[in-house]
């Protein structure tokens, strides 16, 4: 008899306390359909509260799904090819997006993506989609509002408005070192490789990919000799 | 209150020194190390990954030894004829049963502390800066466990088997966690399965509480008053289960 009266007691605070304020759940059900997991994954997470847990393991799988890819890209054709880029990674924006219903949060994943689509892959539209998204669940956040700007003026061949836009952000801690490695491609194309330096230096310092590195300690050694041979009569 | 401070005692030491909750810190500190090499595959965000995945690790070890200790508690209880011994006493059940979950409960507290203290370390050495939402997180993770164990207790008092009480316990807890996700599918599912839906206020509500799941999305200071309130409530509930079952029990 008191085992039924608790049990019943339970059933009325768990039908009743969620109305209270203060006690809302912290965040909607994520949308099922910008899931790019298995679902059996997926509802093991969940189960488990690990929500952020989950996101990381999407954005670990985004990068080995962009990132290497786009490491063997620019080896072997140096950062003109991965600049200019070619089609193919469907999925970015998709994968992204899961990520962020996820973890609305989790602006990393959103500037890492938006980053590749239009600077490396030339489908700016996709990028601009993808911001909007980001700004829609973090709508304080104005590294989305810069990135989108930016994506508007390279895409009308003004790289001074791009960077001009780009380099604020760039000292942010989630800047991904993919934003700061265009950037300093901009700024060679415009001829301030002062600054491009800098940003590689930067990238040596700050990134933990090895990827990035690799690629900034290239950009300093060509930017050294671009360097040399201008000061040789 | 003496009894119950002796009766917590024993119940720490006696889970102190056996085997369970040594084999689980170990499991944990080498599931934080490979964690740590896990977390390197996330590249820039390796100390966000590592914080994740430490905290998830912590809450499930902890979550594993407070579940298996309230399970096989009072069964091994019984059989080694302890309840008879203890129970002979002038103790009342009520007392017997709150100073047992209190044993538990620091069992648990001594685990939570140990595995957050190495967590804690290797992310100091990997650069994090430390947050006070991490303390705050490592609080809804002990309160989350509390729930559970005083689930587990009131289940394995009713069951005969410690198998179905963890596995009982489980589920609820996963339901605790998957509450806005089955409302939505019952949602969608329109008239046709709204009469499943009273079944979602008995589980925990655990999202409330999962505060490691949203470090960087609520500002400021979470509802800490309101948390130890709900699960006070909540696992005095599951409590007062366990205890009209131990009152009639035979050992």
């Amino acid at each position: 008899m008191i085992s039924a009266v608790a049990l019943v007691l339970i059933a009325a605070g768990g039908a009743f306390l969620p109305r209270l304020p203060g006690f809302v759940p912290p965040r909607p059900p994520p949308r099922f359909e910008t899931a790019r997991g298995g679902a059996c994954e997926e509802a093991l997470f969940l189960s488990l509260g690990l929500r952020r847990l989950l996101a990381d393991v999407w954005m670990v799988r985004l990068l080995l799904y962009y990132g290497a890819a786009e490491e063997a890209m620019t080896n072997s054709a140096g950062e003109q090819a991965e600049i200019s880029g070619s089609g193919g990674y469907p999925e970015i924006a998709a994968r992204a997006a899961g990520i962020l219903a996820l973890d609305p949060s989790f602006s990393y994943a959103v500037l890492y993506a938006s980053g590749a689509l239009a600077f490396n892959l030339g489908r700016p539209g996709e990028a601009i989609e993808l911001l909007r998204r980001g700004l829609a669940a973090d709508p304080g956040n104005w590294r989305y509002r810069a990135y989108i700007g930016a994506i508007g003026l390279e895409k009308n061949g003004d790289r001074q408005g791009a960077v001009d836009l780009l380099e604020p952000a760039l000292d942010a801690p989630d800047c991904p070192a993919m934003i700061k490695s265009i950037a300093a491609f901009l700024y060679i194309k415009l001829g301030e490789n002062a600054k491009a330096a800098a940003l590689y230096r930067k990238i040596l310092e700050d990134s933990r990919d090895p990827g990035y590195q690799a690629m900034a300690r290239r950009g300093l050694a060509r930017l050294f000799r671009a360097a040399r041979s201008h000061h040789q009569p | 209150m003496r009894a119950l401070y002796i009766l917590a005692k024993d119940s720490l030491e006696e889970a102190l020194s056996s085997r369970l909750i040594l084999v689980s810190l170990l499991t944990a500190a080498v599931l934080l190390y490979l964690g740590e090499a896990v977390s390197a595959l996330a590249a820039e965000e390796e100390t966000r990954a590592l914080l994740d995945l430490g905290l998830g690790l912590i809450e499930l070890v902890t979550l594993g030894i407070a579940v298996f200790g309230g399970a096989v508690f009072f069964l091994r209880e019984g059989e080694t004829k302890r309840a008879d011994l203890i129970l002979s006493r002038p103790i009342g059940r009520a007392r017997y049963l709150l100073g047992r979950f209190l044993g538990l409960a620091l069992t648990a507290g001594v685990s939570l502390l140990l595995t957050s203290a190495l967590h804690l370390a290797m992310l100091l050495l990997k650069g994090w800066l430390f947050t006070p939402a991490y303390l705050y997180a490592l609080v809804g993770i002990y309160l989350k466990v509390l729930i559970a164990l005083s689930m587990t207790l009131g289940i394995s008092l009713w069951s005969t088997s410690a198998l179905a009480a963890m596995g009982f316990s489980a589920l609820l807890w996963s339901l605790g966690h998957f509450l806005p996700e089955v409302g939505e599918l019952l949602g969608r599912g329109g008239t046709r399965l709204a009469w499943l839906k009273p079944l979602l206020w008995i589980p925990p509500n655990l999202s409330f509480l999962n505060y490691r799941d949203v470090l960087s999305l609520t500002p400021g200071f979470p509802p800490v008053g309101a948390w130890f309130a709900y699960t006070g409530a909540y696992a005095g509930l599951w409590l007062l289960i366990a205890w009209d079952r131990l009152r009639l029990k035979e050992f």
